[in-house]
């Protein structure tokens, strides 16, 4: 029968999650796991290019696995979550439960990637006052051309809007040293589409690049 | 030994009026597997940096993680 080890960066990552989705790890993990075959369960997904390391899908989150055959060893390694995305235009508000809800995300390693849609300063304008609620005393800072965020995947070496070329910058807050709001008043949902944006936005050029190294960045970090 | 088979994408590119590529557009099945790529080659990142992690099992762990939710509450 194999057995079922968990590293201690597991069970604190899994203490951390929010109730709902630890409630339904936590079945997974310490009861299904350790049934007399686990392997019947359906949930271990191989991830191809890695021998012996598997993943559990739990809605956004991932259960990465490592399976010892030579001591027959379940080694439940890490629970990550994957990305929340924010955009919109015109002005908002969030609830005060919404404000707990996204502090608690992003404090416990969720990632938060907002954009103005077309650019629009009313809703970037509505999102800076709900972080300043959400974070009292913390201010999103400029990240700088040099940080890894624009070079993980491709080399960016400037960052300017579509139409007006305009300079722009990518904003963040930072918790424990990593961040995890990413924010930019410009947006970053341009498609270049022929006639293109509806409402004449001029969002960032180069989004989908800057999407691919946000995504990657926040994935290796 | 790790190892990758390539991937092929159909990829269509968009320019602008002076034919200057400025975006691509891939099938959305496509997309899926890169993302699917990315999304291991990050997990797995993850769980290299916890090889030397101690590990627990059994009531241990279970004391170990009661302890962690008891104080994450209280924090």
């Amino acid at each position: 029968m194999w057995r079922v080890e968990y590293t201690k960066r597991f069970l604190k990552e899994l203490a951390s999650l929010p109730k709902d989705v630890q409630q339904r790890a936590e079945m997974i993990v310490f009861r299904e796991l350790n049934s007399t075959n686990p392997f019947g369960l359906g949930y271990f997904e191989k991830m191809t290019g890695y021998p012996e390391k598997c993943k559990i899908r739990l809605g956004d989150y991932r259960i990465g696995i490592t399976m010892d055959k030579k001591t027959q060893t379940i080694i439940c390694q890490r629970i990550a979550h994957r990305r929340a995305v924010m955009t919109g235009e015109g002005g908002f508000t969030l609830t005060p439960n919404e404000r707990l809800q996204l502090r608690y995300y992003v404090t416990h390693g969720g990632f938060l990637l907002a954009s103005a849609g077309c650019s629009d300063p009313n809703w970037a304008r509505s999102f800076r006052l709900e972080m300043d609620r959400i974070f009292p005393g913390q201010k999103m800072k400029v990240i700088p051309l040099s940080h890894a965020i624009y070079r993980t995947v491709y080399n960016i070496k400037f960052v300017a809007t579509t139409h007006d070329r305009r300079g722009a910058e990518l904003e963040g807050l930072t918790h424990n040293g990593k961040i995890v709001v990413l924010f930019s008043r410009d947006g970053l949902n341009e498609s270049h589409a022929k006639n293109c944006c509806c409402c004449g936005g001029d969002e960032l050029d180069q989004a989908e690049y800057i999407n691919v190294n946000v995504l990657a960045y926040t994935l290796l970090h | 030994m790790v190892y990758f088979n390539m991937l092929e994408i159909h990829k269509r590119i968009v320019v602008d009026e002076n034919q200057k590529p400025v975006a691509v557009q891939i099938p959305f099945d496509e997309f899926q597997r890169i993302e699917e790529v990315i999304e291991n080659f990050g997990l797995a990142k993850l769980m290299v940096e916890t090889e030397d992690d101690e590990r627990l099992s059994g009531d241990a762990a279970k004391d170990y993680y009661e302890t962690l939710k008891a104080s994450d509450v209280a924090g």
